[in-house]
């Protein structure tokens, strides 16, 4: 390490890198009475370099001379807790030349905190460098801009000159992984604001309409959305590195909405979200399995527009079930009131670390759910006892085998497979894998015997389903087209539709050919 | 504002003249033009499209007679008329589905902002309508207006610009510029990647920017 001067103060640089090499640059202020140790820590990446800067949370301006000295494209802020504009802050990383999205601030203690853990400093740095770090190149269209002007008392004059400008992060879809094309819609269901739509198989955003909630990332079991700040990678990447550097006691991770005004950094590790409501089961529970001490989520003190309220209380709730059922201490699990209610959290209790288990920070997406469940069945000595919630993020669909025509449109309707209706030696085979299912009820929904009572889903969690892999549900004979000898039905789909039509129906017209192959017979 | 404009009607200039690519007589032209809007244009540096912009802007300005060929290389590579290099089309029409009944009205509709606008029809002059350097230098033209504009304490004219601008970017570039700047994105990873990437920022801010703004102007008293 060595220590130069600058104009901005005392420059620790922690590492000699090449300047070409650099891509990302962490600014801490020097007021911090933790800022010598968070100058002295090792980057353990040479594409990373620190430096402390004196004033750095009073005069922003200062952003702007060390990324000129530095170049980069990574930025990450340290400044003290309570002391700077989050606006300010970002308009000058912006105009330092970091791309829109590509800058984090992580709060530290400020001056007069003299008794500040020190190491939970160092690691709320150092995982927001790694997040950061993990985040892709963003697209124009997931930039909006937004105008802090007051649209009724503007003047003519005053529009001369450009308004100030903030930009908020509008998710953009992946047609690549995207599923919409294949009748998915959870995106659109999930969204308060009616802002994603699947039309005609395609996902698309209406920027005017998005609050920028990040729900549809939560609720895509492709993980389709990008969403640059907030995205699955970037969250899971921030986790892992806190709990990785956990040093003897669990860190305690909480995911804050990013406006949350005030947090508790002396006790736990934030990790801001874009609302309080997008962060699932998956990541309360995952978190543990990886080796946190608590998992908490903070909400914003504002009226919250995506109603997080009822799904942060549901989930919460159903992750303390889950480690409640696998006889774990449940308050593990901390549902943290807004700062300005005057409720004051208490420290949660210390709980040893443990190894960190990369396999299981996987908050988002298809099998998240069934592994942060199965993950936290191997941290209790039993097993976790099945239950019934309704908001479980898992389930099991009940097919009356009798009522089912094995027509297939629940499996052609599952977004991510758990259900499949495939041809076995001539018989059509339903098939269920629970740990691929995310409860979203597309089977039931889609069903055109659902009155029938042919499917309903059971929002059970139940850990021997999810350990079981792919099972049977039902099995019916299948129709081999007479002309290409494809087998296009089932035999019991037949007999309804003969049911259906009643007199108009012809076995020759719609038993004996696909659909494909009927216009030549 | 207007500076913002003049930018952005540079950007557009720029941006058309690359995509027309007739750099023998024009890259020259290109370069240094490239590098004195660059001097001139990092108190743009907060705005979402400068990075991708300033990115192009110092490609170009750096380009040496070695680099004007390669640039001219690759524009041929990527765009030259031969089938068997499967060139990128860079008129919108070619981006519709084969033979979809819109051709005809997406060169009618262009033809309309151009007209409406007291531009001739482009058609008639021997140029593509829809070719991108076409589009793009309409909005220059539109840019170059709006910034005349503001600078002549004109509001009224400003926004009537902005407006064209918007309708324009909403119905045209910004449905197809982002794909063909894919395209090429992905065929590329040198010079024409920096400008497709201006091209999709540019287009894209430019559409939010103006819809963001609307409401104050229609406000502003």
């Amino acid at each position: 390490m060595t220590i130069t001067s600058s104009p901005n103060g005392t420059v620790a640089q922690v590492t000699t890198t090449d300047e070409s090499t650099i891509i990302g640059l962490t600014l801490v202020c020097g007021d911090s009475p933790v800022s010598d140790h968070l100058g002295s820590m090792n980057a353990d990446d040479d594409s990373w370099q620190i430096e402390v800067v004196e004033g750095l949370c009073d005069n922003s301006d200062r952003i702007l001379d060390a990324v000129s000295d530095h170049p980069c494209n990574r930025l990450v802020l340290a400044l003290c807790q309570d002391s700077y504009s989050k606006t300010v802050v970002r308009q000058r990383a912006r105009r330092a030349g970091v791309g829109v999205f590509a800058n984090l601030i992580v709060e530290i203690p400020a001056a007069g905190n003299e008794s500040a853990n020190k190491a939970v400093a160092i690691t709320a740095v150092r995982s927001g460098m790694a997040r950061i770090g993990s985040q892709k190149e963003s697209k124009p269209e997931n930039a909006k801009t937004s105008f802090a002007s007051n649209s009724e008392k503007i003047s003519r004059r005053a529009l001369f000159t450009i308004p100030p400008i903030e930009y908020r992060v509008i998710p953009t879809v992946d047609k690549t992984l995207c599923m919409a094309g294949a009748g998915c819609s959870q995106c659109e269901t999930a969204c308060p604001h009616d802002a994603i739509k699947n039309a005609a198989g395609n996902a698309i955003v209406d920027t005017n309409a998005c609050k920028s909630c990040g729900l549809c990332v939560t609720a895509c079991p492709q993980r389709a959305i990008e969403f640059p700040g907030y995205s699955p990678n970037e969250i899971e990447q921030h986790v892992s590195t806190i709990l990785e550097y956990s040093d003897g006691i669990a860190a305690n991770v909480a995911f804050a909405c990013e406006k949350s005004v005030t947090v508790p950094i002396d006790d736990w590790q934030i990790v801001p979200v874009a609302c309080a409501a997008m962060v699932p089961a998956s990541a309360l529970l995952g978190a543990i399995t990886a080796g946190a001490g608590s998992v908490g989520i903070l909400r914003c003190v504002e009226q919250c527009s995506q109603r997080s309220s009822d799904k942060v209380t549901g989930r919460t709730d159903y992750a303390r079930k889950v480690l409640e059922n696998a006889g774990l201490d449940s308050s593990r699990i901390v549902d943290m009131a807004p700062a300005d209610t005057g409720v004051s959290l208490e420290t949660p209790a210390a709980i040893a670390a443990i190894a960190v288990r990369q396999g299981s920070l996987e908050f988002f997406g298809t099998t998240a759910a069934a592994n942060s469940i199965l993950g936290i069945e191997s941290l209790s000595s039993g097993s976790v006892s099945p239950f019934v919630h309704p908001l479980a993020p898992v389930g099991i669909p009940v097919i009356d085998q009798e009522a089912c025509t094995m027509c297939g449109t629940c499996s052609l309707g599952c977004p991510t497979d758990a259900l499949r209706q495939e041809d076995n030696d001539g018989q059509a085979v339903l098939t269920f894998d629970a740990s691929k299912c995310v409860a979203c009820g597309e089977c039931a929904s889609n069903c055109p015997e659902a009155e029938n009572g042919a499917i309903r889903l059971e929002l059970i969690t139940n850990v021997s389903a999810l350990n079981t892999g792919a099972v049977e549900l039902n099995v019916d004979g299948s129709v081999t087209c007479e002309r290409c000898k494809a087998n296009f039905t089932s035999t019991r789909t037949l007999k309804r539709l003969e049911t259906l039509l009643g007199e108009d129906y012809s076995h020759e017209l719609y038993g004996t050919h696909c659909p494909e192959c009927r216009a030549f017979v | 504002m207007a500076d913002l404009a003049a930018l952005r009607q540079m950007s557009y200039s720029l941006l058309s003249a690359v995509f027309l690519g007739n750099w023998n007589e024009t890259g020259e032209l290109i370069r240094d033009t490239a590098g004195e809007v660059l001097a001139v244009s990092h108190w743009a540096m907060e705005l979402s499209f400068y990075p991708a912009v300033s990115d192009f802007l110092s490609r170009s300005s750096d380009l040496d007679s070695q680099g004007m060929n390669d640039a001219a290389t690759g524009f041929q590579r990527l765009f030259g008329p031969t089938r068997a290099n499967n060139p990128i089309p860079l008129n919108e029409t070619s981006f519709l589905v084969p033979g979809a009944e819109e051709t005809g009205w997406v060169l009618a509709s262009v033809e309309r902002h151009y007209s409406s606008a007291g531009i001739e029809s482009t058609s008639a002059s021997g140029n593509i309508p829809d070719h991108i350097a076409v589009e793009f230098e309409f909005l220059a033209f539109l840019c170059g207006n709006e910034s005349d504009a503001w600078s002549n304490d004109d509001f009224k004219e400003a926004r009537r610009m902005q407006d064209r601008q918007r309708r324009f970017l909403e119905q045209h570039p910004s449905i197809w510029v982002p794909i063909l700047a894919r395209a090429i994105d992905a065929r590329d990873d040198s010079y024409f990647s920096s400008v497709a990437r201006a091209a999709h920022a540019q287009v894209a801010h430019d559409l939010d920017f103006l819809n963001s703004l609307r409401p104050l102007m229609r406000a502003a008293q």
